[in-house]
């Protein structure tokens, strides 16, 4: 069978050719560094990513169901199966939200959900991303430019073709459209996930804007085209984070956002993929309920697994934190992109003392998890195959039905002793194949 | 996509005009490396004055080092290739990843070649992916203003830099009569006054390059 | 009861031209248990476009962009309220009003505080708030210009002074220290020249106004604009506008009995 790693280099210099980077701030200057690929691909048998689909579609649909409720009516919370502190401590409810009904009533249009495989072969959730998960593009690109470099491979191989997510973006985000133009709003060049937003917009055929190309005018939603004329916009693919979107309902210091947008959004005159207020759902705390949304809204058992999680609000789990401190991993809800992340074994005597003291003060703002030993994925270092930790990001979209993408961002650490797999921390990433067979 | 925003319009004006420029003179590069190498070390000073901009260069050698290659030297040619790319960057939607890739190469040969003994043989890398950087507009991109919008840029540059350079009157005439169709394509807003004016200065016997240059950076309505 | 008249004024004078000017303006007075609106005008000059929106804490507000260029905008909201019909104000499920907001959670010299109190074993909520808000003015002074609208409550008890905001803050952050609902009301009140605020607090089954600054349950002198978690929810005027121009801005409140 060919090696399609013999082909790392041919395909790296492509990527650096379409200039597949991104952006970081260091020492106050930005920089734009392309992302390390790996050429050895994960592969996933058709059966078992007929298991995953399943179990994300599930999940995904039980999200939603979960966001419209939460807004509205909050049965869930009226029958007792979510304390209410979890939702309105949370930093990502918005009280804004409260009411509002998104377009068709998708609330998390492109889902992304990180998952990692333990030894025995089992996929575990990690966590919900239904804000603005990124990465998509990555693998997209790098599959077109792998059978480049090595057709031998995807003639040999039943790889399913993941080159249509763009069709699939472009055919949720019609869905949901009120009228007019599909765009991305991006904060920027200097955003670290430019290349996907500029990318995505050329092949979604949307228009790529900026908060300032944007203004509102009898709650209707445009933007002004070369010509001086102005054209409606439908869609909103935003790429910006909820608090900045418009400095009229929200953080009033926001320039990258649209002034008026929301109001035109509540009322029912533009789609904004994903929903403000998606925080609520993607919050490692209520990350933990998750099971039981799907119990409750889908009357199923949840086909997907969360890690063994303890919440140590619940005094049982706070008893378990306190005893098997140096077994678990701690995570503080509020921080994202691997911070906020504590291995208990890791930590001083004085650091643990801390830790077990600001938990005790703060019971509702952690989560403990077991540590997983999850399987590693080798890569190419120095021409040898070195394991490595890496995790599996599926990208779920929800139009007019739900869609698993058959592929998905895998990253993995380049650091031998890091379980921490962002791009932002040095991370790499690779091809995910799904088989046909 | 047949409509764009204004900020982008500006953007592939400004990428047509500093890609020509950098295409432009990295010919007058090559051939001043040449002459430097034994027929006459100080031709950078005569460039300098043709290329209009400050001679802040100390001997041969630091003139092909920053004006070739210095990124905190705002007139070198890898400041207008990283102008280029920037303006490249943010329309990747509009011209496509295709099309831009040709601008990032373009960077890193100049790179490259900023590392090497023999430059000049490297750059021949930088004009051959500024040539096919415009092929790929010609072939690629169906917008007709989009496209027309770039070329304008690179025709306003050619004729920009021709009348600094005081360039035979016949090449700058010609340089000229190949702008005027591209400013209609473009659609951009234009300034009448200073396109008769032009064509005055064009028609005449003799050209008065200052005056034509003058009246060429007021072409655009902003 | 008694009627009383109000008039708000803001008024932007700009160094030089601006344009694209978008405005929020959470400045029409609800009806309520304890307020009847008799009539609202309002007038924003130059012209725009104008629309009329509705935010999660039930509070109106005006909006909409002025787009070409001005060098000064006016908003004049005038209306006549019946007011003074008494408490509680009914309301909506109060949970959201239990929950610290940044602007509200306790530091040190909260938890310091409301350690020294000792508000008495089993009153009814609003009794206790009462006492809360007795020991918070023993505490805090009046000085303007210390705080603004992103300061703490906690920087506020910290410094010791602070204007009606940060009273209110302090007020909502020692209430929910003690389990009481209680939310942030923005408004006007009879001789003062400006905007204020106040506290709601939640008592058996309805909202009970208390003004810190002052001391006293909101009486018939009294105008609500709008209420929220803290003071961030209840900003009275946004704008945002192109053009990099200073903003030279005066308002003008004035409310009298008829």
């Amino acid at each position: 069978m060919h090696d399609i790693c013999k082909e790392a280099d041919a395909i790296n210099e492509q990527l650096a050719r379409y200039g597949v980077k991104f952006g970081i701030y260091k020492n106050g200057e930005f920089r734009e560094q392309l992302f390390p690929f790996d050429a050895i691909p994960r592969v996933i048998d058709a059966e078992e990513f007929e298991y995953l689909e399943k179990g994300l579609k599930q999940r995904v649909t039980a999200l939603n169901c979960f966001l419209r409720d939460i807004y509205t009516d909050k049965r869930i919370v009226k029958d007792g199966v979510i304390p209410p502190e979890f939702v309105y401590a949370s930093s990502g409810y918005l009280p804004q939200c409260e009411g509002v009904m998104a377009p068709k009533g998708v609330a998390s249009h492109i889902s992304g959900i990180d998952l990692v495989q333990a030894r025995d072969g089992t996929w575990y959730i990690l966590e919900d991303n239904l804000r603005v998960p990124s990465g998509a593009s990555y693998p997209l690109i790098a599959r077109g430019l792998c059978r480049k470099a090595s057709p031998e491979t995807f003639r040999e191989r039943k790889i399913v073709d993941n080159r249509d997510y763009a069709q699939l973006l472009r055919r949720t985000m019609d869905h949901v459209n009120t009228g007019g133009d599909n765009v991305i709003l991006t904060p920027g060049r200097y955003n670290a996930a430019f290349f996907e937003h500029s990318y995505l917009a050329e092949l979604t055929d949307s228009v790529l804007v900026t908060g300032s190309d944007l203004f509102v005018e009898n709650d209707l939603l445009y933007y002004t085209d070369m010509g001086g004329e102005k054209r409606r916009v439908g869609a909103v693919y935003r790429r910006i984070s909820d608090e900045y979107l418009d400095p009229m309902s929200f953080l009033p210091e926001s320039v990258i956002g649209v002034p008026h947008i929301f109001d035109v959004y509540k009322k029912g005159n533009v789609a904004i993929i994903n929903a403000p207020g998606n925080g609520v759902a993607d919050d490692k705390g209520i990350y933990y309920f998750v099971p039981k949304m799907v119990k409750y809204y889908l009357g199923e058992e949840c086909i997907t697994h969360n890690a063994p999680t303890y919440l140590p609000y619940y005094p049982e789990d706070m008893k378990y934190v306190l005893d098997k401190f140096d077994e678990i991993v701690i995570k503080d809800v509020a921080e994202a992109g691997g911070y906020g992340v504590v291995f208990g074994n890791k930590l001083t005597k004085e650091q643990k003392a801390d830790m077990l003291a600001l938990i005790k003060a703060q019971p509702r703002r952690f989560i403990a998890q077991d540590v997983i030993d999850f399987i590693d994925i080798d890569i190419m270092e120095n021409g040898k195959r070195v394991p490595r930790k890496a995790d599996l990001r599926a990208f779920v979209l929800t139009g007019e039905d739900v869609t698993v993408w058959k592929s998905g961002l895998t990253r993995f650490s380049r650091n031998p002793d890091s379980f921490i797999v962002n791009s932002s921390q040095g991370g790499g990433f690779k091809d995910t194949w799904v088989l046909s067979r | 996509m047949g409509a764009i925003t204004v900020d982008k319009a500006d953007h592939l004006y400004w990428l047509g005009r500093y890609s020509e420029r950098v295409y432009t003179t990295l010919k007058l590069y090559c051939d001043g490396y040449d002459s430097m190498l034994d027929a006459d070390e100080e031709f950078y000073k005569a460039l300098c004055v043709m290329l209009d901009i400050p001679n802040i260069y100390t001997s041969r050698e630091d003139f092909l080092q920053r004006y070739g290659y210095d990124r905190q030297d705002c007139n070198s040619i890898i400041s207008n290739l990283t102008r280029a790319y920037d303006n490249a960057i943010v329309m990747r939607d509009e011209i496509g990843t295709e099309t831009l890739g040709y601008i990032q190469m373009a960077v890193y040969s100049m790179d490259a070649a900023a590392a090497s003994d023999a430059p000049v043989i490297l750059l021949q890398k930088v004009v051959d992916h500024l040539l096919a950087f415009w092929g790929c507009v010609d072939d690629q991109i169906d917008g007709y203003c989009i496209r027309g919008i770039m070329k304008f840029g690179k025709r306003v540059e050619r004729l920009d830099l021709y009348l600094r350079f005081h360039m035979d009157p016949h090449e700058v005439r010609r340089i000229y009569h190949r702008m005027i169709p591209r400013a209609r394509e473009s659609q951009l807003p234009i300034n009448q006054a200073s396109m008769d004016a032009l064509e005055g200065y064009m028609s005449a016997p003799e050209i008065d390059y200052d005056g034509a240059l003058g009246a060429l950076m007021g072409i655009l309505n902003v | 009861m008694s009627e009383l008249a109000f008039e708000y004024t803001m008024r932007s004078v700009f160094d030089r031209e601006i344009f694209a000017h978008a405005f929020r303006l959470m400045l029409l007075p609800p009806n309520t248990d304890r307020q009847k609106i008799l009539s609202l005008e309002a007038e924003i000059l130059p012209k725009s476009w104008i629309s009329q929106g509705r935010d999660a804490f039930g509070n109106s507000y005006l909006y909409g962009t002025a787009a070409e260029g001005h060098r000064t905008f006016t908003a004049r909201i005038r209306g006549r309220v019946l007011t003074g019909s008494g408490d509680p104000e009914s309301g909506a499920e109060p949970k959201l009003y239990s929950i610290q907001t940044p602007a509200t959670a306790p530091g040190p010299c909260a938890v310091e505080l409301y350690k020294s109190l000792t508000p008495p074993d089993g009153g009814d909520a609003l009794t206790r708030a009462e006492v809360l808000m007795a020991a918070l003015r023993r505490l805090l002074r009046y000085v303007p210009g210390v705080t603004d609208t992103t300061s703490t409550s906690e920087a506020a008890l910290r410094q010791r002074s602070g204007v009606c905001q940060d009273f209110a803050q302090s007020l909502l952050t020692l209430c929910r220290m003690d389990g009481i609902p209680a939310r942030y009301v923005a408004g006007m009140v009879t001789g003062e020249g400006q905007t204020h605020a106040w506290a709601e607090v939640w008592s058996d089954g309805g909202w009970y106004g208390l003004d810190p600054t002052w001391g006293v349950r909101v009486n018939g002198d009294y105008i609500k604009l709008c209420h929220g978690r803290d003071c961030r929810d209840c900003l009275l005027n946004r704008g945002v506008y192109s053009g990099p121009a200073v903003e030279d801005q005066t308002i003008t409140v004035s409310v009298k009995k008829v």
